[in-house]
């Protein structure tokens, strides 16, 4: 298993969009990756579940990955809420 | 008779039979089911969610029909709620735990999140539960096998009433047959009133629980500029609304011709005539009443819409689609304007104990430095499509005005590394909303491009007043001496600096007072596209000579009161010659 942390980039926290990009990226892993912040918990596969953390832009939430490729999913998800969603999704395709 | 009182949300009158769209939410009843059935059940569910996510495919197909790709992307989010793990599977479970029915297990699978989110304290995710009850009501309709068939629109042209609609049932219901919309819930700025508002039906919401006596197939009368609804209208209503509506074809048909008319005065000063507009789908309607071009775009709905910030790709998607259908007509592109009655949780926007006061316009846009350079990056390269301009709201002083300006200048700047098509000499102005704003207009003319007042804030803040306060609302008085004099000497400051200057309030789309305008000396008015002709041609009847005479007379009223018993005379006797001259036959212009 590994714990890590990352700060939420995005200008304003975990909304719905957010979130949705999060949940699509912890998806592509077989890894369970749990989220915690002030004592909340998440799934990162699932929207609401991020969502409800109401995680604010520069907050810090704690990351719990434990499965086969848990190192690849670390990596992803952390530079996904630590840098790339400050940014714009490129659109697919 | 009886007379309801709600918000005006879109101006308007109607008079027609309710379509009362009911939102009864299905009532699930608890199953218990024998073990070798549940893996059956949970089946079912499945079926039912995929159902549901073929149901909102159609939805976002039919909105971006409507409104342009940007306008589906609302119920993006519901897809991804149906496929939410913390839903399905929590339902899976319970349906495994308890042996009981899938409608039973998702409902209260959807209960759960919802305490969640109802529990953070944080509005824009408690607002979600609205997102997460409208998927709900639609798995449990397919599981019942209930259809979606209640939220048709109606067959025959009505009023349609109900508590509220959800975004996905606005769709479903459409515009076809739509006279106007009557709402127990909602805001001006609601998803609702913003659509009515766009597509020209009026709209009374915030009803309360009064709505319930709309009852479907009753005669009503809808007043979207009081946010009156009238039930069971006497005849002297009935004839009343129907003269109105009578009344709006026999004008709009007598101003039609004016359409391709230039807005110019007998003496020959020529003002320019554009639109203020708020939704792509408004273009069409705008260039049909003759605009020249469009002095106020508002962004607010584009990030409404979407419910979070759309990238600046999709930003550049919806501004140059508008400017394609313009052809080469000018754009003003203001930036996002939040704050104040226009607070967007989802950006960060908290309620604030004096929001008008508060953070909002220019101020939350510094403050979000990402948001904005997306947005200006947008706007820049939409300009080399075609005459774009840039406006930033609520300026008070030019140290704003120069972070802002410094701002696009790194804008330019990256683009011209990137080497993208942009128009790097776009005009940039501020529109002229604040007391300080108008005080030091001869400072802000010497840094900007245009300026554009903004005259419900403008008055709000030069007299104090609440415009969202009903009790103040008496105060809210244009030809207010204090209001004149700020907007005198900042057309004044323009000109000596040699920009232009325009307005884009309500203040501009009131025939009342477009004389005023003219004598002020503005070059440019943006209005409401329905009201475009009309101030045409007030504009074509007025010499300069006149309207700077009123002008100078209203000016020595010492009160508001006095100011405005002066207009309404001048008015009343103008019309009267007006018809003497013409022999009766007048079309209300004044």
């Amino acid at each position: 298993m590994i714990s890590t942390a990352a700060t939420v980039s995005d200008p304003i926290g975990f909304h719905l969009r957010a979130a949705g990009r999060i949940v699509k990226l912890a998806k592509t892993f077989d890894a369970e990756v749990t989220v915690r912040f002030q004592g909340r918990v998440a799934n990162a596969k699932s929207i609401m579940g991020l969502a409800s953390l109401a995680a604010d832009c520069g907050s810090v939430v704690e990351l719990e990955i434990e499965g086969p490729d848990d190192a690849a999913a670390a990596a992803a998800l952390v530079r996904l809420i630590g840098v790339d969603l400050a940014h714009p999704e490129v659109p697919e395709g | 008779m009886k007379i309801l009182r709600g918000i005006p949300a879109s101006p308007g009158t109607a008079l027609a039979r309710v379509h009362h769209v009911a939102r009864e939410l299905p009532v699930v009843v608890r199953t218990v089911l024998p073990a070798p059935d549940l893996d059956r059940e949970v089946e079912r569910l499945h079926a039912a969610l995929a159902d549901a996510r073929t149901q909102i495919q159609v939805l976002v197909a039919r909105l971006s029909a409507d409104l342009g790709p940007e306008g589906a992307a609302i119920l993006e989010s519901h897809l991804l709620i149906l496929e939410d793990v913390l839903i399905v599977d929590r339902a899976v479970a319970i349906v495994r735990a308890q042996s009981c029915n899938a409608e039973a297990a998702f409902h209260d699978a959807v209960a759960e999140v919802a305490s969640r989110l109802l529990e953070t304290q944080d509005d824009y995710l408690r607002e979600r539960v609205q997102d997460l009850r409208d998927v709900e009501d639609r798995v449990l309709r397919v599981l019942m096998g209930l259809g979606a068939g209640r939220l048709a629109g109606p067959a025959a042209p009505s009023v349609v009433a109900a508590d509220d609609l959800a975004p996905s049932d606005t769709a479903a219901i459409g515009a076809r047959n739509v006279l106007a919309f009557a709402l127990g819930d909602g805001s001006r700025t609601s998803h609702v009133a913003i659509l009515a508002r766009s597509l020209g039906i009026p709209a009374v919401v915030g009803l309360g629980a009064g709505v319930a006596e709309l009852l479907d197939g009753e005669l009503v009368a809808v007043d979207g500029d009081r946010g009156e609804v009238v039930l069971q209208p006497d005849s002297e209503t009935v004839a009343r609304f129907r003269q109105l509506s009578q009344q709006q074809l026999t004008v709009d048909a007598k101003l039609a011709h004016l359409r391709d008319l230039p807005a110019v005065t007998p003496d020959g000063r020529r003002l320019g005539m554009l639109v203020n507009i708020e939704m792509p789908v408004e273009v069409e309607k705008a260039l049909a009443c003759g605009a020249e071009g469009i002095g106020l775009l508002r962004t607010e709905y584009i990030y409404f819409q979407h419910q979070t910030i759309p990238s600046e790709a999709q930003q550049l998607g919806i501004y140059t689609g508008i400017m394609r259908e313009m052809a080469g007509r000018p754009i003003v592109f203001r930036t996002l304007d939040v704050g104040g009655d226009k607070v967007q949780r989802y950006l960060g926007a908290r309620k604030e104990s004096n929001p008008f006061l508060g953070w909002r316009g220019i101020r939350f846009l510094l403050a979000n430095r990402p948001l904005l350079k997306a947005q200006l990056r947008a706007i820049y390269r939409a300009a080399a499509e075609g005459p774009a301009q840039l406006m930033f709201p609520m300026i008070t002083g030019l140290e704003e005005l120069r972070e802002a300006r410094d701002i696009c200048r790194e804008c330019v700047a990256e683009l011209a590394a990137e080497g993208l098509p942009h128009d790097p000499a776009l005009e940039v102005g501020i529109m002229i909303e604040t007391p300080a704003a108008a005080l030091v207009a001869d400072l802000l003319a010497a840094e900007c491009d245009f300026f554009s007042f903004g005259t419900n804030d403008l008055i709000q803040y030069t007299l104090a007043m609440d415009r969202l306060n009903s009790r103040v609302a008496y105060l809210y008085q244009p030809v207010h001496p204090a209001v004149l004099r700020l907007m005198r000497d900042a057309v004044a400051a323009a000109h000596a600096a040699g920009i232009r200057v325009g307005i884009c309030g309500e203040m501009a789309s009131e025939t009342r007072h477009a004389e005023i305008l003219l004598g002020l000396g503005l070059d440019e008015v943006s209005v409401h596209a329905a009201q475009l002709p009309k101030i045409k041609q007030v504009v074509r009847w007025t010499t300069v000579a006149e309207a700077e005479g009123l002008l100078a007379d209203l000016m020595t009223r010492r009160t508001a009161v006095d100011a405005e018993r002066l207009l309404t005379d001048y008015l009343t006797e103008k019309k009267r010659r007006r018809a003497e001259a013409a022999g009766v036959e007048v079309p209300d212009g004044a």
